[in-house]
């Protein structure tokens, strides 16, 4: 997404009437827009309280958008695409599928159920169009207008902050504060979310993990003599950069959606671990478990020890140190420099 | 293999080796300046160690000798735990907050292969710092005793 | 393409037509005009009777120089209907075709809803969306690619044999690259073929020596498509070529090494084990090319040497008159540019030893079709007697066992469409060998559709062949009071008379279901070309696209594709074939510009777009780390866009930004006044 943001000038002032739904119909270009065509060429009368928007695949239709389409106010959102195995691009409309039935499960915790539907129509299949649009807009009036006023915040440019900001919004707008441990099933997860997990008798903390995760999702904090790592999960993309540099083998980063965390924001605390400290600066230096297996990679090396470990600084600090002295000693030997 | 090395009483701390670093190596030096003792600067890198415990540390094979003899960091393997940061006994390597992998001297190596010094070595302004062969500055310390011998022996 | 972002347009114009009175009746097109002119960017608007007629697209012509538009709205019917005339349109005054969208304001509004004040507040609506998409619309210019006009055939069986022989003699260079030693595959193994009863040899061998002698078809035998890199007309092809230790260019084909070679007890390939070969051979006398190959399996000079350390026989290397022998003889890998790749792998019959109910694998007497086509022909290891495998004896009676595998939810759903008329021919030729020989077969259905299949099967029911409508249950050598021994058992049931049934018989020929042929899943994977759940080759789209495959440049042709009798086989190659040369004709070929685009910047490399792209566009680029995107492979649906978590994957002219803009519009305004 870029940071391109457009101006639409305002409404004009709607005289005062009953609430009209507002649906949103996503159709394909090959099959359920044709339908929609020929619904038309047919004069199938349907209530005008739809719009329908044309892709060219129902795969097209991201999460983000039908958040978005009700954020800013749709009574309800429909995906329509072609049956399973007709897709003109063979898997589109299986993919639009799982992401529909993703955003479903978010919008079942939020409180906000009965307004996202998709539905297979093929192209000859007019009549069906004909009664999905009506039935979906009698639900409206049946259900009512969408709680959520029209006043979407705008979008930031990153794709994550901007489903961030528009779920936030809609939590906001319900009051809806969805309580600890409401993830969605692992395999209704779609791409992109999830969650770093540790195996914790094998991480060695050497934050190699918050080094290369290209999102900042995971955070290492040192105090008091312990290393906690810790996750945001709503930064997370699935990247796997983390478990592909984990040097041993101790992350797998699973498929994983909380809408509590999601909301929240917070650090999800993953383990905690001992340092070891400077013995000269008391900062800590690293985990004790790091250290501890230096020792199989370092073969005929020095392993350095525990009780006598120095941070970087400390050690530049030392060897100079040492250095001058024993410049000191050469020159007062007669040594020439 | 040429080396970096120092002439010890040349040094003013100037810091100029760092900032030369810093430009040529995206705003990140590989250097640094210890003061010992409050006052006596001692500018230290990395000794590329002809037995280098970070080569054998590094959980990924990311640290390798290069064809001018230089022990480098293949930043693209880098994964940023900071076990060469940990084995180092100077104090040398570390991982970078901004890009996550580890910052360390490369005898910036594509100057040396082109026939050029260390741009810390170029740009010391008393040239504290000096670039030869190991042994070179015994050799010079010869060169320089049979000159100083001659001149006596000329002024006799 | 489009190059950096082009400047998003700011003089937009919106044409709204009356389609006389589909629209104008129940839309105000007045008041969409005047709606249009007070929104951002619109500088024009109008409105006209008949904006696809002539007088309509000059006007839009017109306006657009006149104004210097560089984006518009039509405000019509279905962009399915007419987006093509309206881009020309708008090209011809000067305006890129991509910067054209229309509204559909007829069959999705007028034509539909009867209020004319909702219908116009809707038209309105539908008509700023695609003000607001046209707004950020790039200015796209076609793709276009050059095309090598060369192709290369995997499979030299009919299929592949047909297909190469319509391109060559169109004038083009074809590949024709076969796993075997020989071309002619499985039609090669048969006796006679239905209806006719023509001799298999006799249609298929004079192809085989035009393909031989074609002067622009190369025969690349014991060899295998290894991969394809490039993208459709521009292919670069890897063939890895066994070695087959015998030089074809000095080799005269005189056959004495067959001859002379010691080791004669290796179950044919050929003849799937009635027959027997040599570790050097020909696989069948029509051969093309009529060359022989060692088996370094079977052969003893590639055994263990004697004690002192020397090769062991090595009498085909003495004898060989133009010393033609090679033990030497390496693989050899060549790399081919190809503008289109016509598959025609073929078949195989399903593994009878998945039957054990029929005794496949276990009794030697029960045999699959193409065995006994080998025992059938005449050129085959039984000179055409029919004898049984186990003891030798004439075969009296044979008993077929139709759906071995096939219409089976345990094995193969599908029902592999041949078997009913190659056993009809089989029981009908067994029937003229052995006059007063019994057949029965057994059947759950009778599927003869073809140009005088049905009547061919009332010539073998008129021969004397028993029909027996019912699935045979099992087949064994376990017998009961009474029976013969010696000879095997068909249980089963005549639906028709409510009988169970022991039928005894000497030999049992199974309708194997047909497969596709081994290797072939590993090959579309390397090929990134798609199977269907059953293992076959995918075609684009099952009715109006059944000869090419969803990704671009491949075509397909045979049993590869699904069970099919010659005749269907044949009409598809030189369908793949008509394809193919629909490709050649051009010398760069033409593209939808509107595909999928990556932005570097924000791409992390996690790949998961790659996995929702049906066509394998998308690639990641292990140095770099970022998504690239093959242009001539991507089809445009956008279905890679929403797998990306950090939106660097978008597509051109169906944005992100655009879908926004389009809901932002359609719902910025509350919809009261339409009730």
């Amino acid at each position: 997404m870029t940071a391109t943001r457009v101006p639409v000038a305002a409404p004009d002032e709607p005289p005062p009437g009953p609430h009209v739904p507002r649906v949103v119909v996503f159709a394909c270009n090959w099959c359920s827009y044709t339908a929609a065509d020929l619904a038309g060429t047919t004069r199938l009368r349907m209530p005008a309280g739809f719009t329908v928007l044309r892709v060219m695949c129902s795969g097209r239709v991201d999460p983000l958008y039908i958040l978005e389409a009700l954020a800013l106010g749709a009574d309800a959102v429909l995906v329509t695409g072609c049956h399973p195995g007709d897709c003109h691009y063979s898997s589109g409309n299986v993919q639009a599928r799982r992401r529909v039935d993703f955003v479903k499960q978010i919008l079942d915790r939020l409180g906000l159920s009965g307004r996202l539907e998709m539905h297979h129509v093929s192209a000859a299949e007019a009549p069906r169009f004909q009664q999905l649009m009506t039935s979906a807009v009698e639900r409206i009036e049946r259900l009512g207008p969408s709680p959520l006023s029209a006043g979407c915040p705008v979008l930031p440019p990153n794709k994550r902050d901007a489903f961030c900001t528009v779920l936030r919004h809609i939590a906001g707008q319900l009051s809806v504060t969805p309580p600890e441990g409401t993830s969605i099933e692992e395999a209704l997860v779609t791409e992109g979310f999830g969650e770093p997990e540790y195996d914790v008798d094998r991480c060695i903390g050497c934050g190699a993990c918050a080094a290369s995760c290209p999102q900042h999702n995971i955070e290492i904090v040192d105090a008091d003599g312990t290393r906690t790592i810790s996750r945001f999960h709503s930064r997370c993309v699935r990247c796997k950069t983390c478990e592909e540099s984990c040097p041993v083998d101790a992350l797998r980063v699973v498929p994983r959606f909380d809408l509590a965390a999601f909301l929240s924001e917070e650090r999800r605390p993953a383990l905690e671990l001992p340092l070891v400290c400077c013995a000269r600066c008391g900062q800590p230096v690293a985990p004790r478990r790091q250290i501890a297996q230096l020792g199989d990679a370092m073969n005929d090396h020095a392993v350095p020890r525990e009780d006598t470990m120095l941070c970087a600084a400390c050690q530049r600090r030392a060897h100079a140190a040492a250095m001058r002295r024993h410049m000191t000693a050469h020159r007062q030997a007669g040594g020439q420099t | 293999m040429k080396q970096v090395y120092l002439v010890p009483h040349r040094c003013m701390g100037c810091e100029e080796c760092l900032v030369a670093c810093e430009k040529a190596h995206d705003w990140e030096t590989r250097a640094y300046v210890e003061i010992v003792d409050g006052y006596f600067p001692f500018p230290m890198r990395c000794n590329h160690c002809q037995d280098a415990p970070c080569m054998a540390a590094c959980p990924k094979d990311a640290i390798k000798r290069s064809a001018s003899g230089a022990v480098v960091v293949d930043t693209a393997l880098c994964i940023g735990c900071g076990t060469c940061s940990l084995v180092c006994p100077f104090g040398v390597p570390r991982v970078s907050a901004r890009t996550g992998k580890v910052v360390k001297c490369d005898l910036c190596d594509d100057r040396v292969t082109r026939g050029e010094r260390p741009i810390c070595v170029e740009s010391c302004p008393k040239g504290a710092l000096q670039f030869g062969e190991v042994d070179e500055p015994l050799a010079m310390r010869r060169q320089r005793l049979a000159r100083q011998l001659k001149g006596a022996l000329r002024a006799c | 393409m489009a190059g950096p972002m082009a400047e998003a347009p700011r003089r937009i114009g919106v044409f709204v037509c009356h389609c006389g009175h589909n629209i104008a009746r129940t839309v105000d097109v007045e008041e969409v005009v005047a709606k249009a002119r007070r929104w951002e960017g619109v500088v024009h608007a109008d409105h006209y009777t008949y904006m696809c007629s002539d007088p309509g697209q000059r006007l839009i012509r017109d306006r657009t120089a006149e104004h210097n538009l560089d984006a518009i709205v039509i405000a019509s019917c279905s962009p399915r209907l007419h987006e093509r005339t309206f881009r020309r349109a708008a090209h011809a005054g000067g305006l890129n075709p991509y910067r054209v969208e229309m509204a559909n304001i007829r069959e999705h509004c007028s034509w539909i809803h009867d209020d004319s004040r909702q219908a116009t507040a809707k038209a309105v609506r539908i008509t700023r969306a695609m003000v607001e998409k046209v707004r950020l619309d790039q200015p796209l210019e076609d793709l276009v690619f050059p095309v090598t006009p060369v192709a290369v055939v995997i499979g030299g069986g009919i299929a592949g044999i047909q297909a190469a022989l319509d391109i060559a003699d169109a004038g083009h260079h074809v590949y024709l690259v076969e796993r075997s030693p020989s071309i002619g595959g499985n039609m090669a193994r048969l006796s006679e073929t239905f209806p006719t009863l023509d001799c298999a040899q006799c249609t298929l061998t004079p192809k085989m020596v035009e393909v031989g002698q074609h002067p622009n078809i190369e025969i690349i035998t014991c060899a295998e498509v290894e991969s394809v890199e490039g993208y459709v007309g521009n292919f670069v092809v890897t063939i890895r070529e066994r070695p087959r230790y015998v030089d074809w260019s000095l080799c005269t084909g005189c056959g004495d090494c067959v001859e002379k070679c010691p080791v004669r007890d290796i179950p044919s390939e050929f003849d799937r084990g009635i027959g027997r070969r040599k570790a050097i051979y020909t696989p069948f006398p029509q051969a093309v090319p009529n060359k022989p190959t060692i088996d370094p399996a079977t052969c003893i000079w590639f055994g263990p040497p004697t004690r002192s350390g020397k090769k062991r026989c090595g009498v085909c290397a003495t004898i060989c008159p133009t010393g033609a022998i090679r033990f030497d003889d390496t693989e050899q890998v060549r790399q081919v540019e190809a503008g289109a790749i016509v598959v025609a792998t073929g078949y195989r019959l399903y593994d009878q030893a998945r039957l054990p109910e029929y005794g496949g694998g276990q009794y030697p007497d029960v045999i699959d079709g193409l065995q006994l086509e080998r025992m059938l022909s005449a050129s085959g290891p039984t000179a055409g007697q029919l004898r049984r495998p186990s003891d030798g004896a004439p075969v009296e009676s044979v008993a077929f066992i139709q759906c071995a595998g096939s219409r089976d939810v345990n094995h193969r759903p599908y029902c592999s469409k041949v078997c009913c008329m190659y056993t009809a021919k089989h029981a009908l030729l067994f029937k003229h060998k052995v006059p007063q020989g019994k057949a029965y077969v057994f059947y759950i259905d009778l599927r003869h559709a073809g140009r005088d299949y049905e009547e061919f099967l009332v010539r073998t029911q008129d021969a004397g062949v028993r029909m027996i409508r019912g699935k045979a249950s099992r087949v064994t050598d376990r017998l009961e009071a009474g029976e013969e021994p010696g000879k095997l058992v068909v249980v089963g049931e005549d639906t028709l008379s409510k009988q169970l049934l022991r039928v005894q018989v000497d030999l049992v020929v199974l309708a194997l279901a047909m497969q596709p042929a081994d290797g072939v899943e590993e090959l579309a994977s390397r090929l990134k070309i798609g199977l269907t759940p059953d293992g076959f080759l995918a075609e684009a789209h099952i009715k109006l696209r059944p000869i090419e495959s969803m990704t671009a440049g491949f075509y397909l042709a045979g049993a590869g594709h699904g069970p099919r009798d010659i005749p269907e086989t044949v009409a598809q190659a030189s369908a793949a074939a008509g394809k193919v040369l629909a490709l050649f004709s051009h010398d760069e070929i033409k593209s939808d510009p509107a595909i999928a685009t990556v932005r570097e910047q924000d791409c992390i490399g996690c790949g998961q777009c790659l996995d929702a792209c049906p066509s394998a566009a998308r690639s990641l680029d292990e140095r770099t780390r970022k998504v690239r995107v093959t242009e001539a492979l991507c089809l445009g649906c956008g279905a890679c866009a929403p797998a990306c978590p950090t939106g660097a994957a978008d597509m051109l002219n169906f944005t992100d930004d655009q879908l926004f803009g389009m809901l932002r519009s359609v719902l910025a305004a509350p919809a009261s006044a339409e009730r």
